[in-house]
């Protein structure tokens, strides 16, 4: 028994309340929710409403609002999203850490007074860096799919603040530096990497948005 | 059921192996499936497949096609070739769970 254009609208409803809209997530809960309620009509006769009543039952855990250590308590979303952002994340947080600490602990004994960074091609190579990584990243933050939500957004969007503060921070150092050691170089490598993350994350999140809109004509 | 718990670190086995033999298939199908093979034996929750599903798909062994299915869009689930790769190291690691805990349990019936 297919459920109605109305019916469905109804359910749609439901996640909006829900905030399920991100797209990498929504057509999946609303296709089981649908299939579900289909298919409860079909073998236990029963109405719409009491089908879907159930069904919200089911759902109604895995849609609460929730937060997560990994991304700040200051950026919730429902327990299903968090659940799949915590699952795409953990990787790059330990290969976050390891781009720390593995220089920082390769480059213990080292240390290089600095006459003039100005004049060291490292320096001037790290600004340019430096530079293009702060426009890549105001071009992704502000001008790109804002309004389309999806699970790679919400990391993006939970590791902005952490990236624009490394960048600047980054840019600091490559400037004042009158020594480099291995905690300068654990901090650059670890700057590079998080950019590096987030361009990645950007990535993932634009091939999402074409899949779902392709799928949509 | 009761022994829901048991089957829970088996969940990704399952899926892995039922992607294996269907090809390409969508969450609800999934459920549907474990609850016919299994006789209703097994009944896979939304809170557990769906985790199970977005992990493996995070670790590269699941890749997603998405497809207008009447007035809706569909997500289909189907093995990448690693993820292949991993469902047959994944089913005989089970054969050999299955093998110790039958000498465990039932030495006198044991499967060899």
């Amino acid at each position: 028994m297919e459920l109605t254009t109305k019916q469905i609208q109804e359910i749609e409803n439901y996640l909006n309340v829900k905030d399920i809209i991100y797209i990498d997530l929504r057509p999946e809960v609303l296709d089981h929710i649908v299939s579900e309620i289909e298919e409860k009509m079909e073998i236990e006769k029963v109405t719409f409403l009491n089908a879907f009543a159930t069904s919200k039952q089911k759902w109604n855990a895995q849609l609460q609002e929730t937060t997560s250590m990994f991304f700040g308590l200051g950026f919730s979303a429902p327990k299903i999203v968090i659940q799949k952002a915590k699952k795409v994340y953990w990787k790059q947080y330990l290969l976050l850490l390891v781009s720390y600490f593995l220089p920082f602990l390769s480059f213990t004994h080292f240390d290089f007074k600095v006459e003039n960074p100005d004049n060291l091609t490292f320096f001037i190579v790290a600004k340019y860096i430096v530079g293009f990584s702060l426009l890549a990243f105001f071009y992704m933050l502000f001008f790109k799919n804002r309004k389309i939500k999806t699970t790679y957004g919400f990391i993006l969007k939970s590791q902005s603040l952490g990236v624009l503060t490394g960048l600047i921070v980054f840019l600091i150092i490559v400037n004042k530096l009158k020594e480099l050691n291995g905690i300068h170089i654990g901090m650059i490598c670890s700057y590079l990497f998080i950019t590096y993350s987030y361009y990645n994350f950007f990535k993932k999140h634009k091939e999402v948005v074409t899949k779902h809109q392709i799928s949509k004509t | 059921m009761g022994n829901q718990k048991l089957y829970k670190g088996s969940l990704q086995t399952i899926i892995l192996k039922l992607l294996a033999t269907n090809d390409k298939m969508y969450g609800y199908e999934i459920t549907q499936k474990v609850k016919e093979l299994t006789k209703g034996e097994l009944k896979i929750t939304e809170g557990a497949l769906y985790p199970a599903l977005h992990k493996l798909e995070a670790d590269g062994l699941l890749d997603v096609e998405v497809a207008k299915v009447g007035n809706r869009l569909r997500k289909y689930y189907k093995l990448t070739e690693s993820g292949t790769k991993e469902t047959a190291n994944k089913l005989e690691e089970m054969q050999e769970f299955l093998k110790t805990m039958q000498h465990l349990v039932n030495p006198k019936f044991s499967l060899e």
